[in-house]
């Protein structure tokens, strides 16, 4: 990638996608995002990649769990959708796909017969202490449960690492960390596997990265609202390929909390500007995507999600709604369908590409 | 989803709250969010009684054994840390005065200060939160075990 034009805001181009063949992936929101854009638009996709992320919907297991509807979703989100004490508190993966088959019903995501010829990996570590292996089983029975072949899924939850993507990268935290910038070194390219179980044998990584890293302005694709919690800009990989013209397919790559391009560390509640992390140029550059797309001809695009603290919103980490905080009206969200802010922004980023 | 105990009190409380203009849809303050929290513990507390009478099943016993041992084990972790916490303080007041000026001296003594603070604030919201998830899991857990039961 050359030097010139690194300063460029531009607008997200169109290439030649093959239509149905996009895929998506993430980590921790990202993977519970990843979940949700994957049910709302299948027909799109070929398969997705679920680093440490809980079914679709889990968030509303327990209405129960308070007077409010916002209340009762994110507790729910916290103890049943990333902390179960026992398997036995972990979310029904039998009731949520029911619940998935009646949203599409409704209209509110593709039909759930696309799901047979997804491919899925899964992964949980089992060392994670921020979403329970107990919980990323349940996505697996999940997919079972809505028709997608055993055969389809790999499932990886035996390896000791933490709450992390995991790379081969030394600079990164060692595997079993749980910490930011949850990007973990456990000697191989989490990112190649995901890519290679979904779209099969795939060309070795390149070292040289001759495409583009673009920046384009997100917001045309949320016009800009707030509630949507996404920062100005997104990014994408575009290979030397696809620039020339040639076929493409597109990745989507959704970070997890505290992973955004400016992700800014709330402390006592204010932004803590002065020490404001790269993290999210790492999860961006760093990875492992841009390497194995750039000798496949995969765009890979980066969409960002911001945080705020206090006030109406509360996502002071960044992470993409799974729990319902972006909803218009906190008593009925609408945070898993397609009509979802955040899943319409994606969407149009990977309509505008040709996906 | 799964709400189908919630006593009156409870229901008619959240039907007032799912009835109420959009704007009352905002969080609730500590105070109400303790109370409900509260309430919940108290539905627990009943809900575990009548769920043992009617059901003494040994796969249920063992269930709530193996929760209170996982969160017997979360209690343990974060007092560890909030122990390794203190020692680390303890060293870094023993290493300081090696600066060379008075306004060095000064951000040293808050620093510590604001070590002090932070682990304080780290483990009372660990702690919040260990409490919180644990009630509402188990909130959920024995809603769904009384409907098995019943099924």
């Amino acid at each position: 990638m050359g030097g010139e034009g690194q300063g460029k805001i531009e607008p997200l181009p169109t290439f030649d996608v093959r239509p149905g063949e996009s895929s998506i992936s993430g980590l921790s929101s990202g993977a519970f995002m990843a979940v949700q854009v994957h049910l709302a638009h299948s027909a799109r996709f070929l398969g997705a990649g679920i680093i440490a992320g809980g079914p679709y919907r889990c968030a509303e297991s327990f209405r129960g769990a308070g007077f409010l509807a916002a209340d009762a979703y994110t507790r729910s989100a916290m103890a049943i959708g990333m902390t179960p004490l026992i398997p036995a508190m972990a979310p029904d993966a039998g009731r949520l796909a029911a619940l998935a088959r009646e949203t599409a019903h409704h209209g509110g995501i593709d039909p759930v017969r696309h799901l047979a010829r997804q491919r899925l990996y899964i992964f949980t570590g089992s060392a994670d202490r921020v979403v329970y292996s107990d919980v990323v089983a349940r996505t697996r029975d999940f997919y079972l449960a809505l028709g997608v072949p055993e055969a389809h899924i790999e499932y990886r939850g035996d390896l000791a690492a933490g709450h992390a993507i995991i790379t081969d990268n030394p600079e990164d935290s060692p595997l079993d960390a749980n910490r930011p910038p949850y990007i973990n070194d456990g000697g191989f390219m989490q990112s190649h596997e995901i890519l290679r179980h979904i779209h099969g044998p795939l060309n070795p990584p390149t070292d040289r990265l001759a495409g583009r890293l673009i920046r384009f302005d997100q917001r045309e694709f949320f016009g800009g609202e707030p509630r949507a919690s996404m920062s100005r800009f997104g990014y994408a990989y575009i290979p030397s390929g696809v620039l020339a013209g040639g076929p493409a397919r597109v990745h989507i790559v959704l970070h997890g909390c505290k992973q955004g391009y400016n992700y800014v560390n709330f402390i006592r509640g204010l932004p803590d500007i002065s020490n404001q992390p790269p993290y999210g140029n790492r999860f961006i550059t760093t990875t492992g995507y841009n390497a194995i797309a750039e000798s496949n001809d995969i765009i890979v695009l980066y969409p960002q999600a911001e945080g705020s603290d206090g006030g109406a919103m509360q996502n002071p980490d960044g992470c993409w709604d799974w729990w319902g905080y972006s909803s218009p009206d906190p008593r009925n969200p609408d945070y898993y369908s397609k009509r979802a802010i955040q899943i319409e922004a994606i969407q149009a980023m990977l309509a505008r590409l040709g996906g | 989803m799964s709400d189908s105990n919630a006593p009156p009190l409870a229901a008619f409380l959240r039907q007032a709250v799912d009835a109420a203009p959009l704007g009352a849809g905002a969080p609730l303050k500590h105070g109400v969010l303790a109370a409900e929290l509260a309430s919940v513990c108290a539905r627990n507390a009943a809900g575990t009684v009548r769920l043992l009478a009617e059901s003494p099943r040994p796969d249920i016993l063992a269930e709530i054994v193996a929760m209170q041992a996982a969160f017997m084990h979360q209690v343990w972790t974060i007092g560890e840390e909030w122990s390794a916490g203190w020692w680390q303080i303890a060293e870094g007041a023993v290493s300081l005065r090696n600066a060379n000026t008075l306004s060095k001296i000064v951000e040293q003594d808050f620093n510590l200060a604001g070590q002090v603070g932070d682990l304080m604030l780290d483990t009372t919201t660990r702690t919040a939160k260990l409490i919180e998830s644990a009630t509402v899991g188990y909130s959920y857990w024995l809603t769904n075990t009384i409907d098995a039961s019943r099924a």
